[in-house]
């Protein structure tokens, strides 16, 4: 296994928990809304995206009505993806167009912020795509493995567990952004972005994150060009 | 809903958002749009990795967590941050701060 390859491995591996964690939740939240369990894992394979995937279940109850009213919610929670591909194009050069058609699936908040981490290591040459793809590679079948957990059993697992694994993440996070951040301008993104994420999502929810971060992607961008 | 219904949902869900996806790897221009863009774009990434930090912490679901919950989360973070910094081993912080996390729940249910 090369170099790139076994960084990816290793990233995915420590967010595992986590991913087990949130769509155990999934799959006990889609079991209680009466949810196909078939349904809830394809679901999970072809959306592969949490938020988004409980705002379609949430619909559940309006019945077939709301059918139209799923999808929309399902695609627009996930619009953030379009920005994080962004950013990974620049990151992915020379990986041929065709190979990204099978990649771009891949794409979730947590496989993006591990590449964007591992690019700014310029000290180690990792090529960023294999990276990404053994990373996905860990963690798309541990989404799939969550549902299935959480469908059949969710319910019985001991909280105490269930509350460790969810807090793999945002521990995680909060390691690479305390020994990567560099210059006044990121710390700056980085405190605001923990500052006004809370508020945002307490008036916007499902959407605190994507809508803070382009805020203060766009004032801090503004603040520098002066 | 039956088994078309749900077929429709996690098709159009699905496609809409891998669109979503690949939509920057395929065309040229949003690829030049991001190019003129990037350090935007470092900022929006920092800031959604922040973000992602404090709605877990603050959020429990959906709703606002309870104090003490919020104060083993903090607890959690704080921890490892502190065994980042002393034993420069990013695995090691990481299960020490939720292994502390961990023990405080189990203690105080």
């Amino acid at each position: 296994m090369n170099v790139s390859r076994k960084r990816g491995f290793r990233a995915g591996v420590s967010v595992i928990p986590s991913f087990i964690a949130i769509f155990i939740g999934f799959g006990v939240a889609a079991r209680v809304a009466d949810v196909p369990a078939p349904a809830a894992v394809l679901l999970t394979i072809a959306v592969f995206a949490a938020p988004a995937q409980f705002a379609i279940i949430e619909l559940t109850g309006q019945g077939a009505a709301a059918i139209v009213q799923m999808i929309f919610a399902g695609v627009l929670i996930n619009l953030r993806f379009f920005l994080m591909s962004l950013t990974l194009s620049h990151l992915f050069t020379g990986v041929p167009r065709l190979r990204m058609l099978t990649s771009a699936q891949f794409v979730a908040a947590s496989t993006f912020l591990l590449t964007f981490f591992q690019s700014r290591k310029k000290s180690e040459r990792v090529n960023l795509h294999e990276f990404f793809i053994s990373m996905a590679v860990v963690v798309f079948p541990a989404a799939v493995v969550g549902t299935l957990i959480g469908v059949a059993f969710g319910a019985n697992l001991p909280p105490a567990f269930m509350f460790g694994a969810s807090l793999f993440l945002p521990v995680y996070f909060a390691l690479l952004l305390s020994s990567d951040v560099k210059g006044r301008y990121e710390i700056m993104a980085v405190l605001c972005g923990f500052v006004f994420t809370p508020p945002v999502e307490m008036l916007l929810p499902g959407w605190g994150v994507f809508v803070s971060a382009l805020g203060v992607g766009a004032a801090i961008t503004v603040a520098e060009k002066r | 809903m039956n088994t078309i219904e749900w077929t429709l949902v996690i098709a159009g869900a699905g496609l809409g958002t891998y669109v979503l996806r690949v939509a920057p790897f395929m065309s040229l221009r949003l690829y030049r749009v991001g190019q003129n863009n990037l350090r935007f774009l470092t900022f929006v990434s920092l800031a959604i990795a922040a973000g992602i930090v404090a709605r877990s912490i603050v959020f429990d679901g959906g709703s606002v967590g309870q104090p003490p919950e919020l104060a083993i989360k903090v607890a959690a973070v704080m921890t490892a941050l502190i065994i980042q910094y002393r034993t420069k081993n990013l695995l090691v912080a990481l299960f020490g701060g939720v292994g502390v996390a961990v023990l405080w729940k189990w203690l105080t249910m």
